[in-house]
């Protein structure tokens, strides 16, 4: 068998110009004819075989001289009109009429020339038929087709009925529907074949198989078919290498393809392109291995519009397919989402809920870096190796990063052979990082042919065509786009969660520092105002040895009597430091409390002191209700009172007023004396702890510190007006709304 | 030991009434010091040192001992004053008090306190310490000339 021999000089058949081969396939006749008179331009070298009439015979004259007078009229209409090649095969006489013979003609544009081309000889005239004819093909392929594909929803079971129809069409030996990924590598996903060929279905080609030169053209002319593989291509005369023949239908093919399809042993073929979108989607890819074959004009048209009808549909089933599995796969991501916002510590969430989460993300090993823990869980790299590895990610501090084959992406890493050969980072600023980790999947990708190095030298057609079981090595099942929508999902959802986690751990260290701080205050106070009087006691008790040993008696009495007064502070210290510090600890309940009725009951307690004293105790008649602590609001008014017994009565007349009025936010209570008052310097000191105003030995110094701390529980302010010699009035208020607060 | 046998004086300002009458009796008994002139807080004391209404005949005293923790002003407050009034910004204070803080006893000492003594519980050790301060401040240490 002769094979032409390939274009030299020819790097790749990437670069062939295929739309301008310059020869025909010999089994029709090709004219280029002027548009404006239908003069022949150039014609196939074969027109003596085909048609008995030779080349130079033919250049010149008008084409409609050529066919029977029958034909020349609706010839002319069509070459003149109707150029679109997928709805005007004609039905044509050659000859004269009643003696000639018969053809089916297919016109299209050719540049600035138009093409006419001649196939298909067949016996009689069906031109009356014609129409009939390629209606009933159509609707016999097209229906039950489509019928088929309505209901398949998947692309395997759809095309699996679109090729079992289209051979039944047809005729070919093999009907393959071939798809194409989005690297450009293609997979035969359906196909219907006879019983002894060795299946094709599954097979996968690498993308160089279908260069983009000749997808470019699958887009533009959608059907292309070789009538007879080893059938030598003839010249145009006189010869027009510049000829156009992007829409011919006897356009000779490649070399390279020729060489392809014979290492297969294909004898004719044809396929006609699925588009979608303006992009070569697949396509039905025809093989014959009995012989030369061909096809009329009118089945290959309606093949061609079968698959410009089902293109759209097997795209949007293949779109709707990953659609459901990204819902599916997102609606187990939501249910993990939701489960791990409702525990606080992400640590242990993560622990717990490993194994769903691996699941959503068909990952096979998690780690998760945080400041305060870490953790792993499957296969996954552990957490040391885990943050040495982040060093080599690229800086990003936020986001997502991915990596399919850590080997080869992070040579230097000195990996180990047990480890993981994918991951997906997720990364939370620098407090936190979830590494999804998938191990190596030996992948028995089934490729047709060995795939060659291109640094062999130019590109040649495979020379073998057996099954090759391609290792893929070192590389993990690849992150799909539905993957990294669903990583992107997680993330957000994770940030929040995680930001939300750190703001309140800032809020509680912030807290925890306040009470730290409380404390240590307490105990200084504490320590050293207790100290005091013990170094009165012991001091005495001195006094008392020594006069004793010395026989002096004199001020036995007022030693230990001194010594009494002190042990007695000392006692009454420590009871109400401990009262202090039960503040805000004992559990109370939030109530209604009648501040009528309180305030009736203290003045209760303290009548028989206010009778000593001749103070006067003036209540507001109508003090409202508030909500609060009862206890500790006892207190306040318990201290206050107190204080202005003690410190407050220094008048002539005493009077203590206790009132309280309603703003807007709060109610505001003031108990108010008509004592010495206080000088402003002292305003703030004195409801510190132990900060007293003078050592007269009544107070402990805890009194205006707990009305300042029990104020503080209800969320409230206190505070003091006062002048030197126009009394004092302590006031404090108790908002009606409690700002978030757990604690009361 | 100075030679001419001058009259030794000390201010005690101390709020606490027993603590006052301890330290007192326990000076006394040291038998070094003349006189010894108590005030109940910061704010008198100052009025006392500076000469002011009802104080307005006292003598400057050649030490004064500080207590720390008073109403109304606090002896590190007194001290600052001390060391920033002139004609009294030399005087010899000895800080004594309960509080054995570290911050306290830096700022006593920041302020320019010339010593700083902690109040022990066990009074053994307390009549000793005064007994010990009085000889030490009363007899060795040369007071600062007047200013």
């Amino acid at each position: 068998m002769e094979q032409r021999p390939l274009p030299e000089g020819l790097d790749r058949c990437e670069d062939e110009q295929i739309s301008r081969p310059g020869v025909v396939q010999p089994h029709g006749v090709m004219f280029a004819l002027d548009p404006d008179n239908l003069v022949v331009r150039h014609v196939s070298e074969n027109s003596e075989a085909v048609l008995n009439r030779s080349p130079d015979s033919l250049v010149g004259v008008k084409i409609t001289e050529l066919v029977a007078a029958s034909n020349r009229e609706s010839l002319e209409g069509v070459l003149k009109n109707k150029l679109n090649s997928y709805s005007n095969p004609l039905s044509l006489e050659i000859g004269l009429e009643g003696e000639g013979r018969f053809f089916d003609g297919i016109a299209s544009r050719a540049g600035e020339l138009i093409l006419l081309e001649l196939d298909g000889e067949h016996p009689g005239n069906f031109q009356g038929d014609a129409s009939r004819r390629s209606l009933e093909h159509h609707f016999e392929l097209t229906s039950s087709t489509l019928m088929a594909l309505a209901g398949s929803d998947s692309v395997a079971a759809a095309g699996q009925s679109l090729c079992e129809n289209v051979k039944e069409f047809l005729g070919f030996d093999r009907v393959m529907l071939y798809v194409f990924a989005d690297d450009g590598h293609g997979e035969v996903l359906a196909e219907a074949r006879e019983n002894a060929l060795s299946p094709f279905l599954g097979l996968h080609y690498p993308a160089s198989d279908i260069p983009e030169n000749a997808r470019q053209l699958y887009v533009q002319n959608l059907i292309r078919l070789i009538a007879d593989v080893d059938a030598v291509p003839v010249d145009l005369y006189p010869p027009n290498p510049e000829l156009d023949m992007t829409h011919a239908t006897l356009r000779a093919v490649s070399p390279f393809h020729i060489r392809y399809l014979q290492n297969m042993g294909v004898t004719a073929s044809m396929s006609i392109s699925l588009v979608e979108g303006g992009k070569l989607w697949g396509l039905i890819a025809c093989h014959h291995y009995s012989g030369p074959f061909e096809i009329p004009a009118t089945r290959r048209i309606s093949c061609v519009h079968l698959a410009m009808a089902v293109a759209g549909r097997l795209a949007a089933i293949q779109k709707q397919n990953e659609a459901d599995q990204f819902l599916q796969r997102k609606d187990r991501l939501t249910r993990k989402i939701i489960t791990l916002s409702k525990m606080r510590d992400l640590p242990e969430a993560f622990s717990q809920r490993a194994k769903g989460i691996l699941d959503v993300f068909l990952a096979d090993g998690l780690t998760f870096l945080s400041d305060r823990k870490d953790l792993t869980h499957g296969h996954a790299l552990d957490p040391l190796r885990s943050r040495q590895l982040l060093k080599y990610l690229s800086p990003k501090s936020d986001g997502i990063q991915m990596s399919n084959s850590l080997r080869a992406d992070f040579p230097s890493f000195e990996w180990r052979e047990d480890e993981p050969a994918g991951v997906l980072v997720l990364r939370f600023g620098s407090q936190a990082t979830l590494l999804l980790f998938r191990s190596e999947r030996v992948s028995n990708v089934r490729w047709a042919g060995k795939q060659e190095s291109k640094k062999d030298g130019p590109l040649t057609p495979r020379a073998s065509f057996e099954e090759w079981v391609e290792s893929v090595e070192g590389r993990c099942l690849e992150w799909s786009e539905t993957d990294l929508r669903l990583a992107s999902e997680f993330y957000s959802s994770l940030a929040t969660h995680v930001l939300r986690q750190l703001a309140r751990l800032n809020e509680l260290n912030a807290k925890l520092k306040e009470q730290n701080d409380e404390i240590q205050q307490f105990a200084y106070t504490v320590s050293h105002d207790l100290k005091a009087p013990l170094v009165s006691v012991n001091g005495w008790i001195g006094v008392l040895e020594e006069d004793l040993e010395a026989g002096e008696y004199g001020e036995l009495s007022h030693a230990i009597k001194r010594i009494r007064t002190a042990a007695s502070r000392m006692g009454n210290l420590i009871e109400d430091l401990l009262e202090y510090s039960r503040i805000g600890r004992s559990e109370g309940q939030v109530e209604e409390i009648s501040l009528n009725e309180m305030l009736r009951e203290l003045a209760g307690t303290m009548e028989t002191e206010l009778e000593e004293k001749g103070i006067e105790l003036r209540i507001q008649p109508d003090l409202p209700t508030v909500r609060g602590l009862t206890n500790s609001i006892y207190q306040i008014f318990l201290n206050l009172l107190s204080n202005a017994v003690k410190y407050g009565s220094s008048h002539s007349q005493p009077v203590i007023e206790v009132s309280c009025e309603t703003t807007e936010f709060a109610v505001r209570c003031a108990v108010r004396d008509n004592g010495d008052g206080i000088a402003p310097e002292y305003h703030q000191k004195i409801f510190e702890l132990f900060q007293r105003l003078s050592n007269d030995g009544e107070g402990t110094g805890v009194g205006l510190a707990s009305v300042a701390k029990n104020v503080q529980i209800h969320h409230g302010e206190c505070g003091v007006i006062s002048l030197p010699d126009s009394g004092a009035e302590f006031w404090f208020t108790l908002p009606h709304k409690h700002p978030d607060n757990h604690e009361l | 030991m100075s030679c001419d046998a001058s009259p030794v004086r000390f201010l005690l300002v101390e709020d606490d009434d027993d603590h006052a009458s301890l330290t007192i009796r326990a000076i006394r008994k040291a038998g070094v010091v003349t006189q010894i002139d108590r005030v109940i807080d910061g704010v008198e004391a100052m009025h006392f040192l500076l000469g002011e209404e009802p104080y307005a005949d006292r003598k400057l005293p050649n030490l004064v001992l500080l207590d720390i923790n008073m109403p109304r002003k606090s002896g590190l407050e007194v001290l600052r004053e001390i060391r920033e009034s002139p004609g009294i910004s030399n005087l010899a204070v000895v800080i004594l008090s309960t509080s054995s803080e570290e911050r306290d006893i830096s700022t006593a000492y920041h302020l320019k306190a010339n010593s700083y003594l902690c109040k022990p519980v066990n009074s053994d050790e307390f009549r000793a310490m005064i007994s010990e301060l009085s000889q030490y401040w009363g007899v060795w240490n040369e007071p600062p000339p007047s200013e």
